[in-house]
């Protein structure tokens, strides 16, 4: 060795020599180190850092033949992200790149100066963590390089999780579309033992080029990951304009090295393709002479002749041009490319194709190879269309493996973005928005409807069937019992009831009498006719009368007087009560009407504190339960202030109509007094009811009522008959009768008189809602009366004197004799046909009557003989007329026929008579 | 207990004052109704029974002209629920 | 909530429709949402010649909002705990 050209005296041998002792000691110099000649810098150098030696140069394990030079140096638990990128560096033959990086790059570990760039390109630190299958870490990467090539995203995940040594090897090209089927045969080869160096060469061959392609992908990622703004926590100097110069220059760097290298690896290729058709092609070549030879050897035995077999050298030729110009980059790439692969092909960027090609036909050589050559002719094309077979099936399913990943990793793209916790919290909002304080606000109608239909039929009412309903149908329902549909027909039958009733007692009474009375009445109808009125009742009267009267007719009228002072006297205390003190002092104010829209709200402030009411008492009122003294209190409150807001104790002269009055005009007004009559207490009831007698002609319905005395059917009268119904219905039946059932003869008879006290008893009697009144009052006393009578002793009712009874009969023969010259004028139908004019007289329906006809039936059921004889006379007439009209069948309509036989006989019964009794 | 209507904060008010009360109906496509207002909520939903309907038909050349003839067709429903989004107005009916 | 509680209580019962379109439809009221959509079952259109290719149809769910009326029996409703439940709404709603 010759340093600078001059002779070392071949100073090395000697040390040599010196070391394995085989030195002559004599005749030679002997050289001391550390002497004269030896300049020390031997012991300069320093000999340790040897302990990666192993590592560095792989020298861990026994070396054999099958010594893997492509394998990685880096264990197996790096990241597959870290391994990549080292491996890219290193297939870059540009090592040297981290040395160039920023300074945060070069931290002492690896993992982070590698995974940095993960880190940029999926922008979480928690994405490069392995996970699961075909995990969301890589989305934002596999959408960014997918576009580039769409099965890059597929490798990418699959290669991490499987790591057999030769996948170990694929792993720097994890990139590569071709792993699959690279791994397919050098894999089978892998498994026999050792390898040849075909098989090596083949395999640095296709790393070749694969790392041609790497630079390219790794380009694009550098360039990506510039374009992100990295993340500045993982990044302090990210920002700033030194370290895009750098990067930037890195990157001009990195690109003409790649270039460069590019370049000599395309030559290198095309050198290695080259070779490789040559020998294909000659395969083929062979094999199409074979061919051609054996066709001729068949057409012509006598063999091919010149002509043929210069053909046939020119074909193969000409296929090989073919071939040759196939083969460019340029050329139709679908010659090679299966069929059905075609379409996924036509979307791989040139390169990939072209390589998959060529590892195909490597594969193919490769196969060939292993196999031996083939020896037969059919042998070989039956192990080219097998390896052909196989490529294709291999493209296929990484096709389908493809398409399976993208669409799993499309379809997981939004997995657990919310967390469980997320997914209650949602429940519970939406539960929330379901659920109400009051369950039976929101459902309040269909609920309490369910409840009374359950009720109408019998049922028990269901078991708590929604969350809390707690026992109340009460809520503004009105009175128990007073069901919807069965409302109207229970109000008739409660009319028809007491009609019976007074029909019933009547006919008690007429029988304890004997028959003597009753036989006084026989032949009345038909035969009464020569009969003064005068006359005979009084000679009944003064046989049959149980009254104290019978003592002399000259005391009568002193009796009369007396009870008029009576009556008069009650009727005072009443009014009294209604008017209050107020009236006495004069202190009153006197104020219009209430306007129309004044008494709406006032009526609707009033059904909301009805509707609190409704609340409270659907509580348990009674004294144990807990709160109960508040809420009676409350309801106490809100009564009275129910019992204000009907003014009904302002003056009665106040405003015509009276404020109370005037609550009662619209239909919500009547609608509202039952149930506001029912939770007022009861003196406060009775001074209502008072002021509602009293001022009874204001009325609405009562001063209207002439409108009903008309056929025509206008929307007036139509309003009218609806509210006077009305009224009928929730004012008198359902009210006044509930009032009245706590009243007292002698209240009633106070009744009486302040009606009669306001001189339009007539008029009164001839609107329908003062029918239905005067009858309810008649009934009630005759009923007071009666059952005082007969059930002595056991009667739970206050007693009853015999001055009250005389007190409210004369009372009742004052009204009797005010009424006795009107009565055919209480009938509706009367008035009309007066009314109307001529021949074209319609006729009436009997309906319109029936009120009429009940209130006679009470007063015959209540009047004297002399005053039932004055009843029979009066209406003798229209009693024969309905009589004869019936049976004669002058009337068509079979309903009014009935009609008016009831209503007939609803007052001859009260006489203890019949219809049938009339002869015709 | 103050004379003057208590409790009217917003026009709904006014539409409760006519619970139970006839009403007056405007609604979209020349439609009147008039019925006793039995409920409504938010959405001037209606339900109201003894409705009579009045359609306005406008016949004639170019409807809407003046020569062109109003046709008035009435009918009667015992009880109807009008859906909200065709109500333009609910009135009480003019008192004479 | 107030019309779709009232709604509930007549299913089952015949009703019928009238829709924007002036077709009516009578059929049973199998089920109401809280849209107010309706499913009805057994249907008869009005006008069939109008109509024709309704005939064949038995059933139908109607979308709430095309509902102009919806003429309801008169005897399934309670008159006085439907205004009751419209008071209770109304005077909920102004506290709310």
């Amino acid at each position: 060795m010759s340093f600078f050209g001059f002779e070392q005296n071949d100073l090395e041998r000697e040390k040599q020599q010196f070391i394995s002792g085989q030195v002559k000691e004599d005749g030679l110099a002997e050289y001391t180190w550390g002497e004269d000649s030896y300049d020390g810098l031997g012991d300069a150098l320093q000999e340790g850092g040897d302990d990666l030696n192993d590592e560095t140069f792989g020298g861990v394990g026994e070396v054999g033949k099958d010594f893997d030079f492509t394998r990685q140096v880096l264990s197996d638990n790096v990241p597959a992200e870290l391994r990549r990128t080292t491996a890219v560096q290193q297939s870059n033959g540009f090592p040297q790149e981290r040395s160039l990086s920023p300074p945060q790059k070069q931290a002492p570990s690896s993992y982070t100066s590698s995974s940095l760039q993960s880190l940029w390109d999926s922008k979480s630190p928690f994405s490069v963590l392995p996970r699961g299958f075909a995990s969301t870490s890589r989305v934002d990467d596999h959408h960014v390089r997918a576009a580039a090539s769409p099965d890059l995203l597929s490798h990418s995940q699959s290669a991490y999780p499987t790591f057999s040594p030769f996948a170990d090897m694929a792993a720097p090209v994890t990139h590569s579309p071709a792993l699959s089927q690279e791994s397919i045969f050098p894999r089978a080869s892998s498994q026999m033992e050792g390898r040849t160096l075909q098989e090596i060469e083949a395999e640095m061959r296709a790393s070749a080029v694969r790392s041609r392609e790497a630079p390219q992908l790794r380009q694009q990622q550098l360039l990506q990951a510039q374009a992100r703004t990295p993340p500045p926590r993982l990044h302090p100097h990210a920002q700033s304009p030194r370290f895009h110069q750098l990067q930037q220059h890195i990157l001009i760097q990195q690109q003409q090295q790649q270039k460069q290298q590019q370049q000599q690896l395309q030559d290198l290729q095309e050198q290695l393709r080259a070779e490789e058709l040559e020998r294909q092609l000659r395969a083929q070549q062979i094999s199409q002479l074979q061919q051609q030879q054996l066709l001729l050897r068949r057409q012509s035995p006598s063999g091919p002749t010149l002509a043929e077999i210069q053909a046939a050298q020119h074909l193969a030729q000409l296929q090989q041009e073919q071939r040759r110009r196939q083969r460019s980059p340029a050329a139709d790439q679908r010659y090679h490319v299966p069929q059905p692969l075609q379409e996924s092909a036509q979307f791989l960027p040139q390169n990939i194709q072209m390589q998959q090609r060529l590892l195909a036909e490597l594969a193919q050589a490769e196969f060939i190879r292993e196999y031996g050559t083939p020896q037969t002719q059919e042998e070989q094309e039956a192990l080219r269309a097998e390896a052909v077979r196989k490529i294709m099936e291999a493209e296929r399913m990484e096709e389908k493996r493809r398409r399976k990943a993208a669409k799993i990793a499309h379809m997981s793209r939004y997995n657990d973005l919310m967390t469980q916790s997320d997914k209650d919290f949602i429940t519970r909002i939406q539960v929330s928005q379901l659920v109400t304080q009051d369950p039976y606000l929101e459902d309040w109608y269909c609920q309490t409807w369910n409840q009374i239909i359950r009720a109408k039929q019998g049922l028990q009412p269901e078991e708590q069937r929604v969350l809390t309903f707690d026992s109340g149908v009460g809520v503004g329902l009105g009175i128990p019992g007073q069901r919807p549909s069965g409302r109207k027909l229970s109000a008739v039958q409660r009319m028809e009831a007491q009609v019976e009733r007074i029909v019933n007692n009547a006919r008690q009474r007429e029988k304890e009498k004997g028959l003597q009375s009753l036989s006084s009445l026989q032949g009345a109808l038909g035969k009464t006719a020569g009969r003064s009125y005068k006359a005979a009742p009084r000679q009944l009267l003064q046989v049959d009368s149980p009254r104290p009267a019978a003592n002399g007719d000259h005391s009568e009228d002193e009796y009369k007087t007396d009870f008029e002072v009576h009556a008069a006297k009650e009727a005072a205390k009443l009014r009294k009560g209604v008017l209050g003190e107020m009236h006495d002092e004069h202190n009153f104010v006197r104020r219009d009407p209430l306007t129309h829209l004044e008494v709406l709200a006032i009526i609707e402030h009033l059904y909301d504190l009805v509707l609190q009411l409704g609340a409270i008492e659907r509580y348990d009122l009674s004294e144990d339960v807990e709160g109960a003294n508040e809420r009676r209190e409350q309801r106490k409150r809100l009564v009275d202030s129910l019992y204000e807001g009907l003014r009904a104790n302002l003056p009665i002269e106040t405003s015509n109509p009276h404020p109370f009055i005037s609550l009662l005009g619209p239909m919500k007004g009547k609608v509202l007094f039952p149930r506001v009559a029912h939770v007022l207490e009861e003196d406060q009831l009775l001074i209502v009811l008072t002021l509602l007698i009293t001022c009874l002609t204001q009325l609405d319905v009562v001063a209207g009522a002439h409108l009903l005395d008309s056929m025509e059917d206008t929307p007036e009268r139509r309003d009218m008959e609806r509210q006077t119904n009305a009224f009928q219905h929730y004012v008198l039946i359902v009210s006044v009768l509930h009032a009245l059932q706590k009243v007292t003869l002698r209240e009633l008879t106070g009744i009486l008189r302040l009606l009669r006290d306001q001189g339009q008893i007539v008029t009164i009697a001839r609107t329908k809602p003062g029918l239905d009144l005067l009858f309810l009052l008649l009934s009630r006393a005759d009923l007071l009366i009666h059952t005082h009578t007969y059930d002595l002793g056991a009667d739970s009712t206050p007693q009853l004197s015999m001055e009250d009874v005389e007190v409210w009969q004369s009372e009742f023969d004052l009204m009797f004799s005010a009424l006795h010259p009107h009565l055919t004028e209480l009938f509706p139908s009367e008035r009309i046909l007066r009314a109307q004019s001529g021949g074209s007289a319609q006729i009436p329906p009997e309906h319109m009557d029936t009120a009429a006809w009940q209130f006679l039936a009470s007063v015959g059921a209540m009047a004297s003989l002399p005053q039932q004889q004055m009843l029979v006379t009066a209406l003798r007439e229209k009693v024969l007329d309905l009589v004869i009209g019936v049976k004669k069948g002058w009337v068509a309509d079979s309903e009014e026929r009935d009609m008016k036989t009831k209503n007939v006989n609803t007052f001859l019964h009260a006489l203890k008579l019949d219809s049938s009794q009339i002869a015709v | 207990m103050d004379p003057a209507a208590p409790g009217i904060q917003e026009p709904f008010d006014l539409i409760r004052l006519s619970l139970s009360e006839r009403v007056f109906v405007k609604l979209r496509g020349d439609r009147e109704l008039t019925g006793v207002l039995h409920a409504y909520d938010g959405h001037m939903n209606l339900i109201l029974s003894e409705v009579e309907e009045t359609i306005l038909i406008v016949e004639g050349p170019d409807s809407g002209k003046a020569n062109g003839t109003v046709n008035v067709a009435k009918r009667k429903m015992e009880m109807l629920f009008v859906r909200g989004d065709g109500v333009i107005l609910v009135a009480p009916p003019s008192r004479t | 909530m107030l019309i779709f509680s009232v709604f509930k209580t007549l299913t089952d019962q015949r009703v019928t429709v009238e829709l924007k379109n002036d077709l009516s439809i009578t059929g049973t009221l199998k089920s109401v949402d809280q849209f107010l959509n309706i499913r009805l079952d057994g249907i008869k259109v009005l006008d069939e010649q109008r109509y024709p290719h309704m005939m064949a149809v038995r059933n139908c769910f109607i979308r709430g909002s095309v509902v102009r009326y919806v003429q309801i029996p008169k005897e399934h409703v309670d008159v006085q705990l439907l205004e009751d439940a419209t008071r209770r709404e109304a005077a909920n709603t102004v506290k709310r």
